[in-house]
């Protein structure tokens, strides 16, 4: 037996959970709630007013690594993408971030002796969740309203070097950060599967360790959204504004 | 650990066809990208054991320039189809035909496996020199520091530390600095 691997408009919205719990979140995040009965991806979309198509790519995109439609994903309205950003921003720091450090406590709590060991993985993960956070601002206030700016710089007087000034986006400590943000998170993985001090709980671990594999997941995919579809369409606008005034 | 194989390659079913077949045979994380310069792009902060590429994307020579110093120690597999033309193809370690059987295909792969230098040394621990390094890193220092405290250059500490993070698949300082501590190659308290 063979795996459904593609949504379609006319795939039934809980099967699409069947297939893949994981996308649980990512549905969330268009404000879609559970308890769609029989209805398809298509009623349910145009229940909650989301884009189908937009869904569909975000949701392919999620499940299947091979289904990454390039071209056509930087064609959607910056907005929308950039909204489909936010809502994720809010569920790391609402969710998956308290949620992870909670678990961290608690398989800290589990020691009995020699705690000293397990505390760096503590420390480690505190220092993460702040560089995460910042990350996510630095987001916030310089890449995505600088995106959003450039779109609408017809509407407004002030020229694409006051716009690039007003918000001093810099793609290389953009980059700098996706990088440092993807590489804690294998690291944090490897050391509790490889290295993990002998002192520990075996259930509060896997917990946590099954959570961080859903986190790393998600973040994949949020900073793959961000550097392969948004960066481009970032630069193609950057491009076109220069070629008008020059 | 599993090895990271990138596909490069823009063919939908060839993408699907080739991840199964590694799959067959080895434990992968496998990223697929479409584009010469997303390619470049991924290497630029990413490594790879594998590189399998189509060679319909090597066209511009700029690019395939950028990638050929990109890839690091990634093994390089030209994808190709009828084509007698391979462009540069002195730099692939291997070939694969589109039109291939099984057969053929199963040996390039195990044999590409079993040259991997991660494959060769697999499971070895840590040299005392990468040792020496670990240490100098979880104290904060920079490559140039430990340069210079071990007498060595630059570029050899370079090349220590990428074998210590593919033995330990620890890349960032503050992950190897937990490693070092946990297994006390350095104090507790001399960490910032
Ligand atoms: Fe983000
Ligand atoms: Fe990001």
């Amino acid at each position: 037996m063979t795996q459904q691997q593609l949504v379609t408009a006319g795939t039934k919205m809980a099967d699409v959970i069947h297939m893949n719990h994981l996308l649980l979140p990512v549905i969330n995040r268009f404000g879609i709630r559970l308890g769609f009965g029989d209805q398809t991806v298509e009623e349910v979309c145009a229940q909650y007013d989301v884009n189908l198509s937009f869904f569909l790519d975000i949701v392919n995109a999620y499940h299947d690594e091979t289904y990454f439609p390039r071209e056509k994903m930087r064609a959607y309205p910056v907005d929308m993408i950039v909204d489909y950003l936010l809502k994720t921003h809010d569920f790391y720091r609402q969710k998956m971030l308290p949620e992870t450090q909670q678990l961290v406590e608690d398989l800290i709590g589990s020691c009995s002796t020699d705690c000293d060991n397990l505390g760096m993985i503590k420390d480690f993960f505190s220092k993460y969740k702040k560089e995460l956070e910042n990350h996510l601002r630095s987001e916030e206030e310089h890449f995505f309203p600088y995106v959003q700016a450039l779109t609408r710089i017809g509407q407004v007087s002030q020229g694409l070097e006051e716009i690039r000034s007003a918000y001093n986006f810099s793609y290389d400590a953009h980059s700098e950060e996706h990088e440092n943000v993807v590489s804690k998170m294998l690291d944090l993985k490897n050391i509790i599967i490889k290295y993990l001090p002998p002192d520990y709980d075996n259930a509060l671990c896997n917990n946590l360790l099954y959570w961080l594999f859903i986190f790393e997941k998600d973040l994949k995919d949020h900073e793959r959204l961000e550097d392969i579809i948004l960066l481009p369409a970032l630069r193609k606008i950057e491009q076109q504004l220069m070629q008008n005034s020059g | 650990m599993a090895q990271h194989i990138v596909i490069a390659e823009p063919s939908y079913l060839m993408k699907r066809g080739i991840s199964a077949v590694i799959s067959d045979i080895l434990q992968a994380e496998v990223v697929f990208i479409d584009e010469l310069e997303e390619l470049n792009h991924y290497l630029e902060t990413n490594t790879a054991d594998f590189v399998f590429i189509d060679v319909r994307l090597l066209h511009s020579k700029d690019q395939r320039e950028i990638f050929f110093q990109l890839r690091g120690n990634a093994r390089v597999v030209a994808l190709t189809g009828k084509d007698k033309n391979i462009p540069a193809s002195r730099h692939f370690h291997d070939i694969m035909n589109r039109y291939a059987s099984k057969e053929e295909i199963i040996p390039v792969l195990e044999k590409l496996l079993a040259e991997t230098p991660e494959n060769k040394n697999k499971n070895a621990l840590l040299s005392e020199r990468e040792t020496e390094v670990l240490k100098q890193v979880a104290l904060g220092y920079t490559n140039q520091q430990i340069a210079d405290r071990l007498f060595i250059s630059r570029h050899t500490v370079i090349s220590h530390r990428k074998n210590i993070t593919s033995k330990l698949g620890i890349k960032t300082v503050s992950g190897l600095t937990v490693y070092a501590v946990l297994n006390n190659l350095i104090p507790r308290d001399q960490i910032e």
